[in-house]
């Protein structure tokens, strides 16, 4: 290899250069291959490429009981909330529920989910790039970014558990089980 | 700034520990420290301590490298028992290394490097720095050498990792200023080795000076120590190791005697770097051969002297247990070939990178069969130059393979070595007889008892050899039992007459007294300035180093008897204290050390007033 | 020194030495040893150019047999021998004669890397499927289920041969031929001796005492011409009394044929300069009770020979600098010490 100081080639493993007497040693051993594969990922992928899934919405004059049984049986963390146009007017997510409506409310049935929701929320389009996603949620500490088209309308949401899975999977074969 | 005046002290004598990890570049410090401290005219003598490892984490233990340098301004003839300086580069170093710093010794650390990261993989709980016992313990410099030197490089057009690695300049430039180094030396080969790359030039000698100045103007650096020229004989001057010496002296042999040198081998540690050097020669028609293994090399070896060209194989003591039935032919054969074992740590794969000289009692009997061969050692690296000629001349005027030792310790460190010129060195008579009248492969020489090396292509001559049995003078296969008997005697006595032709045992010091201390191999250095203190102390103490441990040289029974004690130090659990015992009847003590260093003076002085008190 | 020896051509009595041989009555090793000292002489090299070693075995005793320069080594390490008296002294001809133990068991590795090197040198490997000199072990040749003293109840390795093994070690130049076969072992003989690079050579030798009629199938005149296949370079592969049967290849498979039925123009025809091995490959697989046996120059290709190559550095290193011991020495950090130095 090229020695960084002198210039000098030398044979490949060699620990000093021949040149200048220059420790090699801490030259030629290759980067680690997580670093490079998660990091490229992460500056060249789209968000779109995670495939995050159709979100559900409800209008916002759903009642909480419904909507908590909504997600409750889909399976989801996040419920999107629309005016009667299909705009986005809010999310509804189990932190929420967590810390809003767990033990403060007594009638589910009697409030609309528009009461607890979190107005206007941080939307991403599917065209931006991974690392904006990441950003986002960690400014602002979320779990959940609805995508939006170019028209403002909700799609698919995308969670960090879709970031985890998508980090484990670039470096899968480095991973060691503990 | 303005500081007060500095102290002088002479001494006659420093040892300084470089150390720090393997990309800190400390092999590059030590050298230059080494090769400027020769150039002012000290005598000097070294030992590097490379990683274990071929590339360790950065940071780790496994990684640390050092570099020791002692240098004086009278005869020194080791690398120094213990450093009275250290210079760690980080937390590894310091922890793999201080405990072998003299109590109120200088300690210069690189305080930049002791993040918390770096403490945790050197095994730090809590930073040493911190703790005030250190600076109590020893003279504590801790100096932030990553940052000063950046900052001096602060308009040069470098990146900041460029920067960093100038960072062993600086450390350089201070300590050259603490022990009174000119500077040019190093300014001047920075310029030389950095042509293709000015700015790094330039930010090396930045580097290099703002370490100097520091010295100059930071009050902690109150001392500066003068170590004067030694006295040293006339002469142009080379830094060697033993390997280099090993392969020149090699290559010299050959030259000598107007024959190609064919070197067979197979990589070993810490062999190898005599293979790469002969690798460089071939201008001098050296021919070096790498082959599948130990043994292929050993029977090379053999079919290159066969072929009339000077023949060697060089290795460590796993390579010397695989050519023992190969050597064995050799011996049956009566070839000239040389066999040089690097000694290492054992038994089997043992400690590679670690000194030991136990293979003695290997090449005097690791074979089937009475299988006599004779045996040199060389004392320090300058030695290996002139052992490797010394071995050529025998094998080829005995006709007999011969072994080689050094070790790992003389091998790697380095010494000054006066250049020889060729045109003074006797030349290696060799002959090929050319006659077929009343030829006989195995008539012998009357004073050697060597056979006629008669090479092929000599017409008329044609005979075979082979690792049967053979007749006296003609060579056939023979069984019978009186010619078995009378050949094996005959191949022991041609290794004895050797003796003829050898100096005579002659000890340096009282030629008689209460204690001769007798020593052979690398252990020379350590054991030679041991005597050299009991002598000046008055002590009736001699000191007899032996090249030549078989045959032994003439005289050596009488020297024995001349002393009421024999002290044979070795760094094995005995071996030449076994042979001298066993043909001399001597009770000589056998003083051990087997832990893969070498002997300090101290180890060898102390135990010489313990024999004689 | 002697003035040059007046030219004479040699006779076969040049190689023989005065030693009584020593093998047992009706061992195929003495046609071998008749054939070689027959042949040499054709090469028009003076005698004292040539060497033999050997290792150890009874094919091993070869050179005290002959009147060359000789070397009787040890067990499996002739090559080494051979290649590092090459290497000192390209100017020699440098035979080594060794049997299926000596190169392929303990061997093995030097015997490889001296073909895979290619050192000129030429190899006679004497097959005869046992262990004779040490009275009848099973050789890494034999066939399995062989029954020997060292396998009462038959042999449970399988065999390797000598041709396959050259194959894979890239040898530059491979022929069979057998020890009854007088004029076709000196044709053999010739070519290896004129091949430049490491030639090998295996001989089916049969064993008298130890392993009699291990190649009958070659050898009886009854059978011979149904099972031996002359390899001819450039020549269609016939076999048989009549030269009725013929090899061709049926996709990656090999198969005896009808000369008559398939058409001569169908049949495999050898090529000993193919640049790749697989024919020389499927030839080193062929034997009873399917195919015949080849035997002949299996492969004769040209590559890098490794004395050569090695010279030729030392003489563009010798042009390029010359031999100056003093340079050398002070090579490195070197200083001068004037005279006054006090």
């Amino acid at each position: 290899m090229r020695c960084m100081s002198c210039g000098h080639d030398n044979l490949p493993g060699a620990d000093h250069c021949e040149g200048c007497h220059a420790s090699l040693t801490h030259e030629d051993v290759p980067l680690a291959r997580v670093e490079s594969a998660v990091e490229h990922s992460l500056s060249e992928d789209r968000v779109q490429t995670l495939n995050p899934a159709e979100a559900v919405s409800v209008a916002e004059d759903t009642f909480l009981d419904v909507a908590i049984r909504t997600m409750r049986e889909r399976k989801i963390g996040c419920l999107l909330v629309t005016d009667p146009e299909g705009k986005l007017n809010g999310i509804f997510t189990e932190r929420d529920l967590l810390y809003k409506v767990a033990g403060k409310v007594e009638d589910l049935a009697a409030h609309p989910v528009s009461q607890f929701m979190t107005h206007d929320p941080e939307v991403i389009r599917g065209d931006q790039l991974l690392a904006s996603a990441l950003q986002r949620m960690m400014v602002g500490d979320l779990r959940h970014l609805p995508l939006v088209d170019e028209k403002g309308r909700p799609k698919n949401i995308l969670s960090s558990r879709d970031i985890i899975n998508y980090v484990a999977f670039l470096v899968e074969g480095i991973l060691e089980p503990t | 700034m303005t500081k007060s005046l500095t102290q002088k002290q002479e001494l006659d004598r420093v040892t300084i520990l470089f150390c720090g990890d393997s990309g800190d570049g400390m092999q590059l410090t030590g050298s230059q420290f080494t090769a400027t401290s020769a150039l002012f005219g000290n005598d000097v003598s070294t030992f590097p301590d490379y990683p274990s490892e071929i590339r360790a984490p950065a940071g780790s233990l496994a990684g640390v490298s050092a570099f020791q340098i002692n240098f004086s301004s009278i005869p020194i003839h080791t690398p120094g028992d213990t450093p009275d300086a250290l210079v760690a580069m980080n937390p590894a170093a310091l922890k793999v290394y201080l405990p072998k710093l003299k109590p109120k010794g200088m300690l210069i650390v690189n305080r930049d490097t002791f993040s918390d990261v770096n403490l945790k993989k050197a095994g730090y709980g809590e930073n040493p720095l911190e703790d005030p016992e250190l600076a109590n313990q020893y003279q504590l410099r801790a100096v932030p050498i990553t940052t000063l030197t950046v900052n001096a490089l602060e308009d040069v057009d470098l990146d900041n990792r460029a920067k960093q690695r100038c960072k062993n300049f600086f450390a350089l430039g201070l300590i050259y200023w603490i022990y009174d180094r000119p500077l040019e030396p190093t300014l001047r080969w920075i310029e030389e080795k950095f042509t293709r790359a000015p700015k790094v030039a330039q930010a090396n000698q930045r580097a290099l000076e703002t370490g100097y100045q520091l010295g100059e103007t930071e009050e902690s650096f109150t001392v500066n120590y003068i170590v004067a020229k030694a006295p040293t004989d006339a002469g142009a001057y080379r830094l060697v190791n033993g390997n280099e010496a090993s392969a020149l002296g090699f290559a010299t042999a050959a030259r000598l005697a107007g024959k190609p040198l064919v070197y067979s081998s197979y990589p070993i540690t810490p062999a190898t770097d005599v293979l790469h050097e002969l690798a460089k020669l071939k201008h001098l028609d050296v021919r070096t051969i790498q082959y599948e293994d130990e043994i292929a090399a050993m029977g090379s070896a053999i079919g290159a002297a066969f072929g009339g060209t000077f023949s060697l194989t060089g290795t460590s003591g796993p390579g010397v247990c695989l050519k023992s039935e190969a050597i064995n032919l050799a011996i049956m054969l009566e070839l000239p070939v040389v066999i040089l074992n690097v000694q290492r740590g054992g038994p089997s794969t043992g400690m590679p990178t670690k000194t030991e000289q136990a293979d003695l009692l290997q090449a005097f009997a690791g074979r089937n069969g009475e299988s006599p061969i004779p045996i040199l050692a060389a004392a320090n690296p300058a030695d290996c130059f002139d052992v490797a000629i010394e071995a050529f001349r025998i094998a080829v005027r005995h006709m007999t393979p011969v072994f080689m030792l050094t070790d790992g310790y003389i091998a790697n460190g380095a010494e000054p070595w006066r250049v020889p010129r060729f045109e003074d060195l006797e030349t290696i008579e060799v002959t090929h007889p050319t006659d077929p009248e009343g030829f006989l492969p195995y008539a012998r020489d009357e004073s050697t008892l060597g056979r006629p090396w008669v090479i092929p292509g000599t017409a008329g001559m044609e005979h075979r050899l082979g690792g049967l049995e053979k007749q006296e003078r003609t060579g056939a296969v023979s069984y019978d039992p009186e010619n078995h008997e009378r050949m094996c005697r005959l191949r022991a006595e041609k290794i004895e007459r050797i003796a003829d032709f050898l100096p005579e045992a002659s000890p340096d010091g009282p030629s008689e007294g209460d204690l001769l201390v007798l020593s052979w191999g690398g252990t020379f250095g350590a054991v030679y300035s041991a005597c050299q203190e009991a002598q000046k102390k008055g002590l009736a103490v001699a000191h007899l180093h032996l090249r030549h441990l078989n045959p032994f040289p003439r005289g050596l029974r009488e020297v024995l008897s001349r002393y009421r004690k024999v002290l044979i130090p070795e760094l094995n659990l005995g071996q030449l204290a076994l042979l001298i015992r066993a043909k001399y009847l001597v009770d000589a003590v056998s003083f051990n050390k087997i832990k893969g260093r070498p002997f300090t003076i101290a180890e060898v002085e102390q135990k010489i007033e313990e024999m004689l008190s | 020194m002697t003035g040059a020896a007046e030219y004479r051509a040699l006779t076969r009595k040049d190689f023989a030495s005065d030693q009584a041989v020593r093998w047992c009555p009706g061992c195929g090793d003495y046609a071998i040893l008749a054939q070689v000292q027959q042949t040499l002489p054709k090469l028009g090299i003076p005698r004292e150019n040539f060497v033999v070693i050997s290792g150890i075995g009874c094919s091993s005793r070869f050179p005290y047999y002959m009147d060359t320069f000789g070397i009787h080594s040890i067990h499996g390490r002739a090559p080494t021998l051979a290649t590092g008296l090459k290497c000192a002294r390209p100017d020699l001809q440098v035979w080594v004669v060794t049997g299926d133990g000596d190169s392929l068991a303990i061997g093995g590795n030097h015997f490889l890397h001296a073909l895979r090197r290619n050192v000129d040198i030429n190899i006679l490997l004497f097959n005869n499927r046992i262990y004779g000199l040490t009275k009848g072990q099973y050789s890494p040749t034999s066939e399995l289920g062989k029954r020997t003293k060292s396998s009462p109840q038959g042999s449970i390795e399988n065999p390797i041969n000598p041709i396959g093994v050259a194959i894979g070690a890239e040898a530059s130049f491979i022929a069979r031929t057998v020890d009854m076969f007088q004029q076709h072992m000196s044709d053999v003989l010739l070519r290896a001796a004129e091949h430049r690079g490491a030639t090998l050579v295996e001989i089916a030798q049969n064993c008298v005492i130890f392993n009699d009629g291990t190649w009958r199938h070659l050898t009886d005149p009854n059978a011979k011409l149904e099972n031996v296949l002359y390899l001819e370079h450039g020549k269609p592969m016939r076999f048989g009394q009549k030269r009725q049967k013929g090899i061709r290849l049926n996709g990656f498979r090999p198969e005896v044929v009808d000369v008559a039925r398939v058409g001569e123009e169908n049949l495999l025809v050898h090529d000993e300069k193919a640049e790749e091995p697989t024919l020389a490959h499927f030839l080193s697989r062929m034997g009873p009770p399917e195919f015949p046996t080849p035997v002949g120059v299996f492969r004769s290709i040209d590559k890098p020979i490794h004395d050569q190559l090695l010279l030729e550095q030392v003489r563009e290193a010798q042009a390029q600098k010359s031999p100056d011991m003093n340079a050398l020495y002070r090579q490195g950090q070197t200083w001068e010490v004037p005279q006054d130095a006090t």
